[in-house]
């Protein structure tokens, strides 16, 4: 008989081969046993966040680049104001920050790896119960101005790595920034459908991997392609750009209130996960369709139906009450045939 | 004809099968009531649009929004014995639901409206909804005293009733679909129904089950059915929406 345990091994293995072609060249962060929480409390710009993982894209290069400072809390069950302990007791060893290319993979140990750089202690806040780790921006990235953010084209995994020690060994707490600083390919192709209250987008994928979700710009006024949604949008305030996240799919709509007849100019972006934001392409011109449903087409057509509860019949007859007052009858009927029933017991 | 030539001679020849002279087997049974049915059809509703066709003309505008294949309608029906000596006969209130799906369409004829270069039309966005939910009242008679002291498992029902279907078409935004004069799109339509059933009472399969059925559940008797049911639902003629069908419905029956 195969044991429970077995079976979670052999489906976990099962879902780790099913991940290892994407996830091989990523550096997962550590985890140490007696840190029992890593998360980040001060982070200049959240696209993406997953407890002690965050992503960081051009946008947020640019606007942090200039003074952010990022905070990381660790909670241990541990005390961390202590620099010595007894044998087999850890303590606070170290506060380090490095930076790996995307596509490293290898494990980094800060004992001995040169990559790592010491936080300054003034940036270490030590308690009994965890520690608050705070570094610069341009420190943990190394960039250090907007053009840099722009022109950089890396993708780079930042870490902030929190070490403790029994004295023999060490044990590490990570906290992970993948900088993203390559904007995605543009898609390849689009068409768009508008109606009165929705805008609906087909796309065929560009080149890239990593597309995460679509950015949809529109306006009633023409606009160019070439630049980025952001980019469009900080030269005419007027256009509206809508997220469609659903990047497994190959079309998304959204809600949006048209007047039929008006034409429209559409312009699609793709995004990837640390929110970068492709050219955008088109702009599509579309008019804007008039539907209608079922209940106008035929109203339209001059169909007789009124709706309504209280129907009437030929030459103003009644039709709905009777049949209803026999309803209820037949359910009188049946009720006090019960009633009786029941007397007779 | 033929056909209800040859229906009877097999309805006979099962019962000769099962008939046993000594049949009546007594047995210990709680009282019966009434019965719960749950079924389901199909249904269409053919002549719902009154001949208002589609804008190409070449189908119901109906169909044209929501397809031409057939809805699935599913029915309770708890019934109420008030008469209980040769056969059963009583009262049953229905209530049922089905639904449709359909697309808008655009007032005009050309509805790829992109200047894209990919060589496919682009479908309007946006559904509408139809909503029927139908409410009959009926009498029966069911035919069972054979099944009970013959040890024949068949049991015609036969079943008239007036009916009531309240109607909703959804727009877009998920709203009843309201034209700009304010008239909106739902109400009911009052007809009557007729309908023949035949069950087969499935405690012959496997007594023993149907004995603790009754004992656990106070379940006496389950029948699987069939049943040929006649709608006429245009609100007697008041015009307007027809969602009159001619349908089969298949089920199964518990009696109590």
């Amino acid at each position: 008989m195969i044991q429970r345990p077995l079976l979670m091994g052999l489906a976990a293995s099962a879902v780790c081969l099913v991940l290892l072609p994407t996830q091989a060249s990523a550096l997962e962060p550590d985890t140490a046993t007696s840190i029992t929480s890593t998360t980040f409390t001060s982070l200049p710009f959240r696209y993406s966040l997953d407890e002690e993982e965050a992503y960081m894209g051009i946008e947020d290069c640019k606007s942090s680049v200039e003074s952010a400072q990022i905070t990381v809390s660790y909670d241990s069950s541990i005390d961390l104001t202590q620099d010595t302990g007894l044998a087999g007791t850890y303590y606070y060893s170290g506060a380090y920050h490095f930076s790996v290319d995307v596509s490293s993979g290898t494990a980094v140990n800060c004992s001995t790896d040169s990559v790592c750089a010491t936080v300054d202690t003034d940036d270490v806040s030590r308690q009994t119960d965890g520690a608050d780790i705070s570094i610069d921006f341009d420190e943990l990235s190394g960039i250090s101005t907007q053009d840099e953010c722009e022109t950089a084209s890396t993708e780079q995994e930042l870490f902030i790595r929190l070490e403790v020690t029994d004295g023999t060994t060490y044990d590490a707490a990570d906290a992970k920034i993948t900088l993203d600083l390559i904007a995605p390919e543009v898609p390849e192709s689009f068409t768009a459908v508008a109606t009165e209250d929705t805008i609906q987008v087909n796309w065929v994928d560009g080149s890239s991997g990593d597309i995460a979700a679509y950015r949809v710009v529109y306006s009633t006024t023409e606009f160019s392609a070439g630049k980025t949604p952001e980019e469009l949008q900080d030269a005419d305030s007027t256009l509206d750009v809508r997220l469609l996240s659903d990047s497994d799919s190959d079309s998304g709509s959204f809600a949006a209130e048209l007047e039929a007849g008006a034409q429209l100019y559409i312009g699609l972006a793709t995004v990837d996960e640390a929110g970068n934001s492709s050219a955008v392409i088109g702009p599509l011109t579309v008019e804007v369709v008039d539907t209608v449903d079922f209940w106008e087409f035929y109203k339209g057509q001059g169909g007789s139906e009124e709706g309504g509860y209280c129907a009437t019949g030929r030459a103003g007859r009644p039709a709905g009450a009777p049949a209803l007052v026999v309803l209820a009858g037949l359910l009188l009927l049946g009720v006090r045939r019960r009633v009786r029933d029941s007397r007779t017991f | 004809m033929s056909k209800f030539l040859s229906g009877a001679i097999f309805a006979l020849t099962i019962t000769a099968l099962c008939a046993t002279p000594a049949a009546a087997q007594e047995q210990l049974e709680s009282d019966v009531s009434g019965s719960f049915e749950l079924k389901f059809g199909p249904y269409y509703p053919d002549n719902i649009d009154g001949g208002v066709t589609a804008q190409d003309g070449s189908t119901g505008s109906f169909e044209s929004f929501y397809g031409a294949g057939n809805l699935v309608v599913g029915e309770l029906v708890i019934d109420r014995y008030f008469f209980e000596k040769f056969g059963k006969a009583g009262v049953g209130l229905h209530a049922g639901y089905t639904r449709r799906k359909g697309s808008l369409q655009s007032t005009t004829s050309d509805t790829d409206t992109s200047d894209s270069t990919e060589d496919e039309e682009a479908a309007i966005p946006g559904e509408t909804k139809f909503r029927l939910i139908p409410l009959r009242a009926s009498l029966f008679y069911k035919y069972d005293y054979s099944a009970q002291h013959h040890n024949i498992p068949l049991v015609p029902v036969v079943r008239a009733g007036l009916d009531y279907y309240l109607w909703r078409i959804i727009d877009s935004n998920g709203d009843t679909s309201k034209l700009a004069s304010g008239e909106e799109a739902r109400g009911g339509k009052a007809g009557w129904h007729a309908s023949f059933g035949l069950h087969l009472l499935l405690d012959y399969i496997d007594p023993a089950s149907a004995a603790s059925f009754d004992v656990i559940w106070g379940v006496n008797n389950s029948y699987l059915f069939a049943e040929y049911m006649i709608t006429r639902i245009d609100g007697f003629g008041a015009g307007g929406f027809d969602l009159s069908d001619n349908v089969w419905m298949f089920g199964l029956a518990f009696e109590f």
